[in-house]
């Protein structure tokens, strides 16, 4: 299907300074930015350069490179379950649609995180455009969230504590939910499966007995199943909860990720190995769930 | 003789009264690979120093080796070693951050708790098995 632009695409890249552009840029890895963009320099160079003009097709350029990008990146990923009648929404709360192609569409949020500044006092604020990029799949809707800096500080001269940010995943996930048309998808099926399987172990697991939640952290990173089957067999009868799993065959390169499998939530907290990313990953979860 | 013998020998040494027939049962459900001196004080059911007495006997005899393991800020192992200069300078921990999502951060291994267990002795390892 061709490539559908909107008339907000441009209008919120345009909209936007070029710091904002480079802030956004930044987010990618710098493989795929020198790839695309510049062959050389640093990330935060070619970012600058890449978000420096206004133009309309270079805007355009940048936008194509977030969308196809977005699954290289460290990552949120919330799934819903639909029974067919899911749509890919116009816009999300303060954000707008920036490209659509039919079964994804790439929108970009407005957030802003308030700072203050240390010695000397000193309040201030700091702006971002947020990739967010939904995806419509034959049964389940992905919604994935770029993870933005950490490093709130890394942008500001002097030390920074943030106090707080005008928009979260949770906000805009509300705003998703409202029409009642997706929930939550359980994917303890699909985790249990590729678990079974040895395609994955967990080095964290959170899980819910009758009476209690339960985590069990396993020292030095080892993988639960590995060191101890027994206790594997015990808790895999339990709904899981907020875990970190580790790869095994066929997704070495995707390292350890977390996952809510019970809230349908997967996170991909580092950058991948180059040119890898966790769709086949999260491919083999939902054809298994 | 075996580690287990000598393991029981260094308990002897500080328990004069011997070891009844459960605490030996229960020291034998121990995970020979990781020992923590509570394992050993709350079977015997004496104080940490004697416990700890009781699994340095047992270093000095060969039949375990001590080790230190370094913990992430939530308790989680991390790392471990032989001595504590041989801990590796930077530990991978997760935590969770403002909204419960999980996260990873590199920390140095001076700024984390230690804190020691023993190991059957690895190298007599098959004698053990063998015996218990």
């Amino acid at each position: 299907m061709a490539t559908r632009w909107y008339d907000c695409a441009v209008s919120i890249l345009k909209k936007s300074s070029a710091d904002l552009r480079q802030r956004l840029l930044e987010l990618f890895p710098a493989t795929n930015l020198r790839r695309t963009f510049v062959s050389g320099g640093t990330k935060e160079k070619v970012s600058r350069t890449a978000a420096s003009s206004s133009d309309t097709k270079q805007l355009g350029a940048v936008a194509d490179f977030i969308d196809k990008n977005v699954p290289f990146c460290k990552q949120h990923v919330y799934v819903f379950s639909h029974d067919g009648d899911a749509v890919l929404p116009l816009s999300i709360t303060n954000g707008e649609m920036v490209k659509s192609d039919g079964d994804h569409a790439l929108y970009l949020a407005r957030i802003e995180y308030t700072v203050v500044q240390l010695d000397p006092l000193k309040y201030s604020s700091i702006d971002f455009l947020w990739p967010v990029r939904i995806e419509l799949h034959q049964n389940y809707l992905l919604v994935r969230f770029v993870v933005l800096e950490k490093s709130i500080g890394s942008y500001f001269e002097k030390e920074v504590v943030v106090r707080g940010k005008s928009l979260s995943e949770e906000t805009i996930m509300g705003g998703l939910l409202v029409d009642g048309t997706i929930s939550r998808a359980d994917l303890n099926k699909g985790f249990k499966a590729l678990w079974h399987r040895d395609r994955i172990d967990a080095t964290r697991i959170r899980y819910k007995e009758p009476e209690a939640t339960v985590t069990r952290t396993m020292d030095e990173e080892k993988g639960l199943k590995q060191t101890n089957p027994e206790k594997y067999e015990e808790l895999r009868r339990f709904p899981l909860h907020q875990s970190v799993f580790i790869p095994n065959r066929g997704f070495a390169e995707v390292g350890a990720f977390t996952a809510d499998p019970t809230e349908g939530f997967i996170g991909f907290t580092r950058y991948f190995k180059e040119g890898a990313t966790g769709d086949e990953l999260i491919r083999q979860i939902l054809s298994s769930n | 003789m075996s580690l287990f013998d000598k393991f029981f020998r260094a308990i002897s040494s500080v328990l004069p009264s011997g070891l009844g027939t459960k605490e030996t049962e229960l020291l034998l459900k121990l995970d020979p690979h990781k020992v923590y001196v509570e394992n050993v004080r709350s079977i015997l059911g004496v104080s940490h120093r004697e416990a700890v007495r009781i699994l340095e006997t047992a270093v000095r005899q060969g039949a375990f080796t001590r080790l230190v393991e370094v913990q992430c800020p939530d308790g989680t192992v991390a790392a471990s070693a032989e001595r504590e200069e041989d801990l590796p300078p930077m530990v991978h921990c997760w935590y969770e951050d403002d909204e419960g999502h999980l996260e990873e951060t590199n920390i140095n291994s001076q700024l984390l708790r230690k804190s020691t267990f023993y190991r059957i002795n690895e190298r007599q390892r098959d004698t053990f098995q063998r015996t218990a």
